[in-house]
C-alpha cells in the first residue's frame, strides 16, 4: 500500500500528475481516485511548495469525473429508452440480447 | 478416544443413508404433470402470436372452472379474486373459447397468470376444437379477386392468432384430469384453508417479429459460446417422387402442358405442442395423405401403361401450408428458379407452362358426400372430360359450382371413425375411380377396372392412424432408416407445424419411402440383385434411387420370392420454409411471401403444490428464524465454556 506521508513532495506531486494525465485517455476511474485520494494533501495538509500544483491537478480531476458522469448517465438513459426504437442499430450494440421480450 | 468416536459417527452415518430412502424435498413438494402440451410462440413478419411465460416461470392460485354456472359465479365473487395476487384457473375444454377467454381476461386483468385447459375424458372429447381463423389462411388468398369472405370453418375460435401475456397449458390425458381434480376437491373450502397452487414453465425466447428475431439470430458478442438462436422458420420437406421411367433427359424438350401434379399437405394446424411424445394436430390430413399414397401404388401397379404416354404425374407433398400457404409459395418459387426437380441437371426443369393440371387432396372427412372444387386458371382451359370421366366413375363426388369461393386448407374436428375396415373401403372407394380416371384421361384405351388390394390400404391406415412402427414401413426402408421408427412405437404419424431444421419427425422419412417404394419401377424388382451390387448402383445413375428393402409382400408380384430387393425409384425433396428466409436481403416485413417463424424454447413443465394458509406461513417463518437464533446461542455457548480442541479455531 502507497501511504503518501512516507513520500517526499516531489514524489508526491509526480504520482497526482502521472494519474491526471493518464485519465485523459478515457479512463474517468483515474481522476476520481485521484481526487479522492489527493484531496487530503490538496487542502487540510499545512502548505509546501508543490500543493498549489496538487490542488490544481486535483481540482481538474474532479470536473473531469463530473464531465464523464453527466456523459455515461446521459448515454444510458438514451440507449435505454432508444433501444427498440431505432431499428437493427439497437440490436448491434446491445451486449446481451433480451430473451422473451422486445 | 477421538478416533473411535470418528468411526461410530461414521458407521452411524453410512447406515443412515443405506438404509433410509432418500427423497429430496422438493419431490415431496410438488406434484408433476409430464404429459401436457403447451401453446408457443409464433411469429410472422408483423406481429406476435401464442403465449409467453416469465423465465423462472408463472405461478399461481389454482381455481377449477368446470362450466358455465360456474364461470359466472367466478367472475362475480370478488372476495376469492381478492383472496390472492395471481391466479392460474383450469377451464373445461368446453369453455375454451374467445367469448370466455375475453371475459376472464377482463376481469382478471394482470392477475391471471396462465391458464390450464383440461379434457375431462376421451369419451367427452369436444366436438369442435380448432383455434384457426374462421376463414383460414385469409390473409394468403391466392384468388385476389375473391372478396367473398366465406366461414369455412365456423367453429374456428382464431384464439391461434392472438397474444397471450400469459402461458396455456392443455392437458388431455385421461389420469392428468383426475389428479388435478383429487388435489384440487382434497384442498379447495374457503380461503383460510391452504388452496393448490400451478405452476407454468414456457418461456419462450423470441419476441417482436420474424425479422427482429431472424436478425438477432446472426448477432452474437460471444467469443467462446455458439449462436444460440431464438427462432426458426416455419417449414420442412417438399418431397416429390413418379415413375423411374418418365424423365425427360436433356437434350430432350418438355412439351408444354405435359405434368400433372397430385398434392397432398404432410402438416396441419395445431396450437398446443408437446415437448417429447406424440405431438400430433387435427386427424384430418392423414385422410388425405393415405389416400395419396394409395393412389401412388395404383399408379405404380399400372405403370406399364402410363409409361406409354408422355404426360408425367408427380406426386408432391408440401408442408407448411397451414401458415399462409408457406410451402406452396416455396414450391412456386423453386419452380419458377429452376429448382423444379432439384439435383441433376441433366433432367429438364418444369415451369409453369408444362403444367397442365394440378389435383389435390384437402379435408377429405368420412361421408358419402365429397365436394369436387375445378379451378382452372382461366375459365376455357377446364378439361371438361376429365371432370365429366370422374364425377361417372364415383358417384359420391358432386360438382361445386365454378363461381363457388376456394375453400381453404385446414377445418374441424377430430375424426371419430367407427372402425377402420369401413374407413378403409371408403378410401378404397374413392382411389380406385380417381385412378380409374386417370388411366382413361391420360392413356386412353379402355383398360379394364383398376383396383388396388384392401390389404394395402388397411397397412396404410394402420400406419398413419395407429402405429408408425408398423411392418409396411419396415419393409420398405433400408435397415438403417427403418430402425429410426422405433421411438415412435405405437404412435400416430405426427401432423403438425415443422421448423427447419427438421426436429425429428418421422413423418418425412415415412413418406419418402413409401411414396417412392409405391412408384418404383417394378420391372426392376425381378432382376433379383444383391446387396452390395445394389450400393453400387447409384455410381452410375445420378437420376434415381436405388436401396435395398425386405420387400412388402402385396405390392410384389407373386411369381417373385427372394429375400430382400433392390428398389429402382425417384425421389426428391427441398427445404419447404418460405422463399422469404431463402432470398437474400428479403426483408421480412414485406408481405410479398409469408414469414412465420417459431420461438425456440427449452424446457416446460406444469407443476402442482399447496400454498399454506397466512398463519401456517408466519409460523414456519417464526420456527425457522428461533431455530437459527438458537443454534447460535448454543454454538456460542459451547465456544466460550467447553474447552475441546475440536472447537479451537485453527490458527494456520
Amino acid at each position: 500500500m502507497v501511504t503518501l506521508a512516507k513520500k517526499s513532495p516531489e514524489q508526491r506531486l509526480n504520482i497526482c500528475r502521472k494519474y491526471y494525465l493518464a485519465g485523459f485517455l478515457f479512463l474517468p476511474f483515474l481522476w476520481l481516485i485521484n481526487a479522492i485520494w489527493f484531496y487530503k494533501q490538496a487542502f487540510k495538509v499545512e502548505p509546501y511548495p508543490q500543493q498549489t500544483q496538487i490542488r490544481k491537478y486535483v481540482i481538474r480531476s474532479a470536473i473531469g469525473t463530473v464531465i464523464w458522469l453527466i456523459i455515461i448517465i446521459a448515454w444510458n438513459i438514451t440507449f435505454q429508452l432508444l433501444r427498440t426504437k431505432i431499428g437493427p442499430i439497437g440490436d448491434f450494440l446491445t451486449f446481451v440480447i433480451p430473451r422473451g421480450y422486445y | 478416544m477421538h478416533s473411535s468416536l470418528f468411526c461410530i459417527s461414521v458407521f452411524f452415518l453410512t447406515f443412515l443413508i443405506v438404509f433410509t430412502q432418500s427423497t429430496r424435498v422438493a419431490d415431496q413438494m410438488y406434484v408433476s404433470f409430464d404429459r401436457a402440451r403447451y401453446c408457443v410462440r409464433h411469429l410472422n413478419g408483423t406481429h406476435e402470436i401464442g403465449c409467453q411465460s416469465s423465465m423462472r416461470g408463472n405461478s399461481g392460485r389454482m381455481y377449477m372452472i368446470d362450466n358455465e354456472n360456474e364461470f359466472n359465479s367466478y367472475l362475480k365473487d370478488s372476495k376469492t379474486i381478492d383472496s390472492s395476487n395471481s391466479f392460474i384457473i383450469a377451464l373445461n375444454i368446453e369453455l375454451f373459447n374467445s367469448e370466455y377467454v375475453d371475459k376472464l381476461m377482463n376481469r382478471l386483468d394482470s392477475k391471471l397468470n396462465g391458464l390450464v385447459i383440461y379434457l375431462k375424458s376421451n369419451l367427452s372429447r369436444p366436438k369442435d376444437f380448432s383455434h384457426d381463423d374462421q376463414c383460414p389462411n385469409h390473409r394468403q388468398s391466392y384468388y385476389l379477386n375473391q372478396t367473398e369472405t366465406v366461414h369455412w370453418n365456423p367453429k374456428g375460435t382464431g384464439l391461434f392468432f392472438r397474444s397471450f401475456p400469459f402461458p396455456i397449458v392443455l392437458l388431455d390425458e385421461k389420469d392428468d384430469y383426475e389428479r388435478l381434480d383429487k388435489f384440487y376437491r382434497q384442498f379447495y373450502n374457503t380461503q383460510s384453508s391452504p388452496t393448490c397452487g400451478l405452476e407454468v414453465k414456457a418461456f419462450q425466447s423470441a419476441a417482436h417479429t420474424s425479422k427482429t428475431c431472424m436478425r438477432r439470430n446472426e448477432i452474437s458478442h460471444s467469443l467462446l459460446d455458439a449462436v444460440d438462436g431464438f427462432c426458426d422458420p416455419v417449414g420442412g420437406l417438399n418431397i416429390y417422387s413418379k415413375l423411374p421411367d418418365s424423365l425427360t433427359l436433356v437434350p430432350k424438350q418438355r412439351q408444354p402442358k405435359s405434368v400433372v401434379l397430385i398434392l397432398a399437405t404432410t402438416d396441419s394446424f395445431q396450437m398446443f405442442l408437446k415437448a417429447q411424445g406424440t405431438t400430433g394436430g387435427a386427424q384430418q390430413p392423414a385422410t388425405a395423405l393415405i389416400t395419396f399414397l394409395a393412389l401412388a401404388h395404383v399408379i405404380g401397379q399400372e405403370q406399364k401403361e402410363f409409361n406409354k404416354q408422355d404426360k408425367e404425374i408427380i406426386f408432391v407433398t408440401l408442408d407448411g401450408d397451414a401458415l399462409d400457404y408457406s410451402a406452396s409459395f416455396r414450391f412456386l418459387f423453386d419452380m419458377n428458379n429452376d429448382y423444379f426437380p432439384a439435383g441433376d441437371k441433366n433432367e429438364q426443369r418444369i415451369k409453369i407452362e408444362h403444367i397442365h393440371s394440378i389435383i389435390e387432396f384437402q379435408s377429405l372427412s368420412f361421408s358419402n358426400n365429397l365436394s369436387l372444387y375445378a379451378y382452372p386458371s382461366s375459365p376455357s382451359i377446364i378439361n371438361e372430360t376429365f371432370i365429366a370421366t370422374l364425377l361417372e366413375n364415383n358417384p359420391m363426388i358432386t360438382r361445386m359450382n365454378a363461381n363457388s369461393p376456394l375453400p381453404p386448407a385446414s377445418s374441424q374436428i377430430f375424426q371419430q371413425y367407427n372402425t377402420t375396415t369401413e374407413f378403409s373401403q371408403w378410401i378404397k372407394s374413392i382411389v380406385e375411380p380417381l385412378a380409374q380416371t386417370l388411366l382413361d384421361s391420360y392413356v386412353g384405351n379402355n383398360i379394364t377396372n383398376v383396383t388396388i388390394e384392401q390389404e394395402i390400404i388397411n397397412n396404410l391406415v394402420y400406419c398413419v392412424l395407429k402405429n408408425v412402427n408398423c411392418p409396411l414401413i419396415h419393409n420398405v426402408s433400408n435397415q438403417s432408416i427403418g430402425n429410426s421408427f422405433d421411438a415412435f412405437e405405437q404412435t400416430s404419424l405426427p401432423f403438425s407445424i415443422n421448423t427447419y431444421p427438421t426436429a425429428t419427425t418421422p413423418t418425412f422419412p415415412f413418406v419418402q419411402n413409401i411414396l417412392s417404394y409405391f412408384l418404383r419401377d417394378r420391372e426392376y424388382d425381378k432382376q433379383n440383385i444383391t446387396e452390395t451390387k445394389c450400393l453400387e448402383q447409384k455410381n452410375n445413375d445420378t437420376l434415381r434411387l436405388y436401396r435395398y428393402v425386405g420387400g412388402y409382400a402385396p405390392s410384389i408380384m407373386p411369381e417373385q420370392n427372394y429375400s430382400g430387393y433392390c428398389v429402382r425409384s425417384y425421389l426428391r425433396y427441398a427445404s419447404s420454409s418460405s422463399p422469404a428466409f431463402s432470398i437474400d436481403n428479403y426483408d421480412l416485413s414485406q408481405t410479398t411471401y409469408p414469414a412465420w417463424t417459431e420461438s425456440r424454447w427449452t424446457t416446460f413443465t406444469l407443476r402442482l403444490f399447496i400454498i399454506p394458509t397466512r398463519t401456517h406461513e408466519i409460523v414456519t417463518l417464526v420456527i425457522g428464524i428461533l431455530l437459527l437464533s438458537i443454534s447460535f446461542i448454543v454454538f456460542s455457548i459451547l465456544r466460550w465454556y467447553v474447552k475441546l480442541d475440536l472447537l479451537q479455531p485453527s490458527s494456520s
